[in-house]
């Protein structure tokens, strides 16, 4: 049942691809909500929905049918631009392939979200400030294709807590990582998440990373198949 | 607040990728050169032309007037000239002449002046340096151009032979201030005195000569009481003062600068194109960048900001390099008229030229861009989480109120150029025609190419099982996303249609010359003959002389009134009271073989009695019916004549009849003939030699000779459009580089696959190859269509001449462009096949 402490409800979700003759369910009426600062981790197989429930959570696609609210707002029907100003403000992003601007560097990067919805009182500070938490205040200004994929990721991460969204999405974040560039990203994830008390999705294929999560709803061919409340087993290192 | 995070963007990503943007600004730069320098210096050069007025004229004000003068209408003049200021007569005129060294006569500008006077206004360059005066002391002294001193192979001081004459050559003449004056400016120049003229006889009755009475007035005279009072006494002639800064060349500099601004125009906006597919490749490899920024926030109007900051950006940068060169451009104009102006003041830098030309660079630019600028909010952020954005194209969506914005986006460019066009020609109907003819053109153009390849696609399933298999791959390349088959087609096809056009036109304007032109009968004319049997017999005489002159008469006649109506209470649309002073009558025994009579009876071919027969198109000019009874002045009598007869007429035929008065029935009059001959080549300047022996009056005109004339003029039109057409095929070498680049990783990967599965380099070779040549060479087929169309719709319409379609043509144009095609896409691809596929394979 939904309530008020929710920041994310999600009813009867479908999501349909159509390429005549061809017609593609992907979500096929899915229920939930996730309460105000509850670490989420969406898992499944490769084509199960997981993405695509990501970008529709994200406004980033179009519903086919049913409702999404965050944290407050109704989503589903919302114009491109309303729903653009939205995400800078409710939603922070952290991508697989960091997705970071190639021609900013790195603390314009960071900067980008905030100027971008018109904040920029402390902003600068901050993205300092952030670039300092992850360990890459002598990178603030490089760009992109100068450091290393770890540090790409770390950077995006910055990016996403710059303007304190109340959601965090996180797409395999450490999917393009080797394992000890992964674990330092994952720790320093968690590490900013406890600390901004944000409500974290976070969609991966990895069994051993959903289970850092409070939550793991795992979807099947666009149906939720579980959806189970976790203790940590795993401490952040 | 955005704003400088965009330009930072902007900035940053215009540095990223330089040749590509290069290619921008030098499209963009080339439309803006051709436009403010045509521009600036046509405006420049009227500005000179006011303030240079009285020297172009020579004079404060002139009278100028193809006829002769009566005795009572001079004596008139001079009395008003002994009042006001001073008058001197200035006469022009051509005529053949010889030297000993250049016994075949050729033609030359003669000009007569008092050379105690002459000019009023302006120097004339002379060499020795002496006042005229002192050069053309007698009346067999002339001076003359160093071309024709070059030409008759004669030096200063030696003679040349003009209207039975010997004239001593006592100077070179430079330059002369009112050389433009008359209409005989250009050519071979010989200056004399007017009683040297009349030793020649070149000017009787009828001869064409340019009378110019020229006045200088005394400071407190009012200009315009003097033109009313000249106008009182010669009312039928042209006057004109210095204030109007010689209105013919004025209204010949307007209309130049209005067609050669069209024409840049085209450049302009083939240029723009080029911008827009470049920003639409530039916008496809930008994909991830703009889906991320909607990701984490960004509106489509935040995004476009930052490309349309770049393309303002561009558009200037390619303004300030065009109007660079335009400056150069109009700097070289006095250089290349220094031959027919004496005087090269600096030609003013005109900033406001500059400004518009600039302005127009960036508006066309801007105009161009914004369709790709629109596809910006059709990029869906979800992209970020696909692995290879490089696939997604920059497409519209599909729902048509989606599509409302893109439709906008044409007709604004639409709106835009047309308002550009009607600005540079100052006309809403010329600029309309023009966009619209351009715009069919390129609608055409762009169906055509759109048809074609949807032809291909339906061939290729039809004939999947039998077609091979690099073939297969290299048709279904050009559906490939991002490809932008279309587009490149349409470039391509408008480049190879100028080109081709301007080589057919060019060539069907010669071969009408040489097949149905006045050489019909012969390819010697012969112009101003007052003896025709004399002429006739001799030159029928003349050894390589193959059949007989056939030669037609004319009388040069005032009109004088309609059906007892003086002509000055009537109003005649499009013919100006000075053009009835001289108006031509042919004459004709029986009817011609290029005239059919619609309406009314030909006359005997013994008739005597006047009577006058009119084509139609003279019937609509004057208003003339059957039986109206028409009088005319010529040479001192009066002659009234009913009309007897209309008809059509050949407009191919040699000879143009509009008024024709049976032959006897103006005897005694001084009819001059004009006829052709044929002479074997050979022969030729033997019989110009004899006729300006015998008769050196009669101007003599070898055809080879007016069509080297035809060839000079026909280049040098041809070389402009040539110069255009280039810029449109470079524009869609460009473009098609830049599709191909768009493709890149797309390709990149394929070829990596294909490799993995044992492709070998010369398989993919040829697979890029039959996509590149498919491209080119349906380009070259479509613009090659198109231009033995339009050549076809040419020739029939505006210069009457036959054309068949050029199958050999077409094919050269085909081979080309496919070949060019290959060459521009190889030259984006460089470097796909080195890749190593694991390397590739492991990159996604």
């Amino acid at each position: 049942m939904p309530s008020a402490t929710d920041v994310i409800q999600v009813r009867e979700l479908v999501k349909v691809i159509e390429n005549p003759p061809a017609r593609v369910e992907i979500l096929k009426g899915i229920t939930f909500s996730v309460p105000r600062g509850q670490f989420l981790a969406v898992m499944g197989a490769s084509g199960s929905g997981k993405s695509t429930l990501l970008g529709l959570l994200a406004g980033l696609d179009t519903v086919t049918s049913g409702s999404i609210v965050l944290d407050g707002t109704e989503i589903s029907n919302m114009k491109e631009d309303r729903l653009a100003r939205l995400r800078g403000q409710k939603i922070g992003f952290v991508f697989q392939s960091y997705q970071l601007v190639p021609t900013l560097t790195a603390e314009e990067n960071i900067l980008l979200p905030a100027e971008l919805i018109g904040r920029n009182g402390d902003s600068r500070e901050r993205a300092r400030d952030l670039l300092d938490r992850v360990g890459l205040s002598n990178r603030g200004n490089h760009y992109p294709v100068q450091p290393s994929g770890g540090e790409q990721q770390r950077v995006a991460l910055a990016r996403a807590f710059i303007t304190r969204p109340p959601i965090l999405m996180a797409d395999e974040p450490t999917g393009n990582l080797d394992s000890a560039n992964g674990q330092h990203v994952l720790d320093l994830l968690l590490e900013l998440n406890g600390e901004a008390e944000t409500t974290l999705l976070l969609v991966t294929h990895d069994r051993k990373l959903a289970e850092y999560a409070g939550r793991i709803i795992t979807l099947h061919d666009g149906t939720i198949l579980s959806d189970e409340l976790v203790r940590r087993t795993v401490e952040v290192s | 607040m955005f704003f400088r995070t965009a330009s930072k963007i902007a900035w940053r990503d215009l540095h990223a990728s330089p040749a590509k943007f290069l290619f921008v600004v030098v499209a963009v730069a080339i439309g803006v050169a051709a436009l403010s320098g045509v521009k600036g210096f046509g405006y420049a050069f009227k500005g000179m032309l006011l303030k240079n007025a009285k020297q172009l004229i020579a004079a404060d004000v002139q009278a100028q007037t193809w006829n002769d003068v009566t005795p009572e209408e001079l004596a008139a003049l001079q009395h008003l000239a002994q009042k006001d200021g001073s008058m001197t007569r200035v006469t022009e005129t051509i005529s053949m002449a010889a030297s000993a060294n250049q016994r075949v006569p050729l033609m030359v500008s003669v000009k007569a002046v008092d050379p105690r006077v002459y000019p009023f206004y302006g120097t004339l360059t002379l060499s020795p340096a002496q006042p005229l005066c002192d050069l053309l002391k007698s009346d067999s002294d002339a001076v003359v151009s160093p071309e024709l001193l070059m030409r008759f192979k004669v030096p200063v001081g030696g003679t040349i032979r003009l209207g039975g004459q010997d004239f001593h050559i006592t100077g070179k003449l430079i330059t002369e201030p009112d050389r433009l004056a008359s209409g005989f400016g250009p050519g071979m120049r010989v200056l004399m005195t007017r009683a040297g003229l009349d030793r020649t006889g070149l000017i009787q009755y009828g001869s064409r000569a340019a009378q110019r009475f020229l006045f200088k007035l005394n400071p407190n005279v009012n200009l315009d009481q003097m033109r009313a009072q000249l106008k009182a006494i010669l009312p039928r002639v042209f006057i004109s003062d210095y204030r109007e800064g010689s209105p013919a060349v004025g209204r010949a500099i307007d209309n130049t600068t209005t067609f050669l601004s069209l024409i840049s125009l085209i450049a302009l906006i083939v240029g723009a194109l080029g911008v827009a597919m470049a920003m639409y490749s530039h916008l496809q490899q930008r994909m991830d960048t703009i889906a991320t920024m909607k990701a984490v926030g960004a509106r489509a109007s935040q995004i476009m900001q930052i490309y349309l900051i770049q393309t303002l950006w561009l558009g200037i940068a390619g303004g300030i390099v065009g109007v660079s060169v335009g400056a150069l451009v109009q700097k070289s104009f006095p250089w290349l008229i220094q031959r027919v102006f004496a005087f090269l003041p600096a030609v003013p830098w005109d900033w406001s030229f500059s400004l518009q030309g600039m302005s127009l660079g960036v508006l066309a630019t801007l105009l161009f861009t914004v369709p790709p600028l629109l596809g910006v909010r059709n990029v869906r952020p979800s992209l970020v989480f696909r692995r290879n954005m490089a696939d997604a194209a920059l497409e519209d969506r599909k729902h048509w109120i989606d599509k409302l914005p893109s439709a906008g986006g044409a007709l604004l460019i639409l709106a835009g150029f047309s308002g550009i066009a009607v600005w540079l020609s100052g006309s809403w109907r010329m600029g309309g025609y023009f966009i619209a003819g351009l715009a069919a053109s390129i609608l055409l153009l762009a169906l055509v190419a759109a048809g074609l390849l949807l032809l291909m696609r339906v061939a290729v399933k039809i004939l999947q099982r039998k077609l091979p298999a690099v073939f297969r791959h290299g048709f279904a390349n050009l559906y490939r996303p991002g490809n932008q088959a279309k587009s490149v087609l349409v470039a391509l096809g408008v480049g190879v249609m100028f080109t081709l056009s301007t080589y057919l036109l060019q060539r069907t304007v010669l071969q009408q010359v040489l097949s149905e032109g006045p050489g019909r009968e012969g390819n010697l004319f012969l112009l101003d003959i007052r003896n025709s049997s004399g002429v006739t017999n001799l030159v029928e005489s003349q050894p390589g002389v193959t059949g007989k002159v056939e030669l037609v008469g004319y009388i040069v006649a005032r009109m004088a009134a309609k059906n007892g109506v003086p002509v000055e209470r009537l109003h005649f649309q499009n013919i100006r009271s000075d053009q009835l002073q001289t108006i031509r009558i042919t004459t004709a025994a029986g009817l011609p073989g290029s005239l059919a009579i619609k309406r009314g009876h030909w006359w005997k071919p013994d008739a005597t009695e006047p009577q006058l027969a009119i084509s139609e198109q003279s019937q609509r000019a004057f208003h003339m019916r059957l039986g109206d009874q028409i009088t005319f002045r010529l040479a001192g009598r009066t002659i009234t004549a009913p009309v007897v007869a209309i008809f059509a007429r050949e407009e191919r035929a040699p000879v143009r009849y509009d008024l024709v008065f049976p032959r006897y029935a103006l005897n005694g009059l001084p009819v001059v003939y004009y006829g052709a001959v044929h002479v074997e080549p050979s022969k030729i300047p033997q019989v110009e030699e004899a006729v300006f022996d015998r008769f050196p009056t009669v101007t003599v005109m070898d055809l080879a000779d007016v069509l080297r004339r035809i060839q000079e003029a026909v280049d040098q039109v041809a070389l402009v459009v040539r110069f255009l057409a280039g810029f449109a095929i470079l524009a869609g070498i460009i473009i098609l580089s830049s599709s191909v680049a768009g493709t890149r990783y797309r390709r990149i990967r394929e070829v990596a696959i294909l490799k993995t599965l044992g492709a070998t380099r010369r398989r993919i070779t040829s697979i890029f190859s039959i996509e590149f040549s498919i491209l080119g060479a349906t380009a070259g087929l479509v613009g090659g269509i198109l231009a033995n169309l339009f050549t076809r719709i040419v020739a029939d319409r505006f210069i009457d001449a036959a054309f068949d379609f050029d199958w050999r043509a077409l094919l050269v144009v085909v081979v080309a462009t496919a070949l060019l095609a290959n060459l521009a896409g190889w030259l984006a691809s460089a470097r796909i096949l080195d890749r190593r596929p694991l390397e590739v394979l492991r990159g996604e």
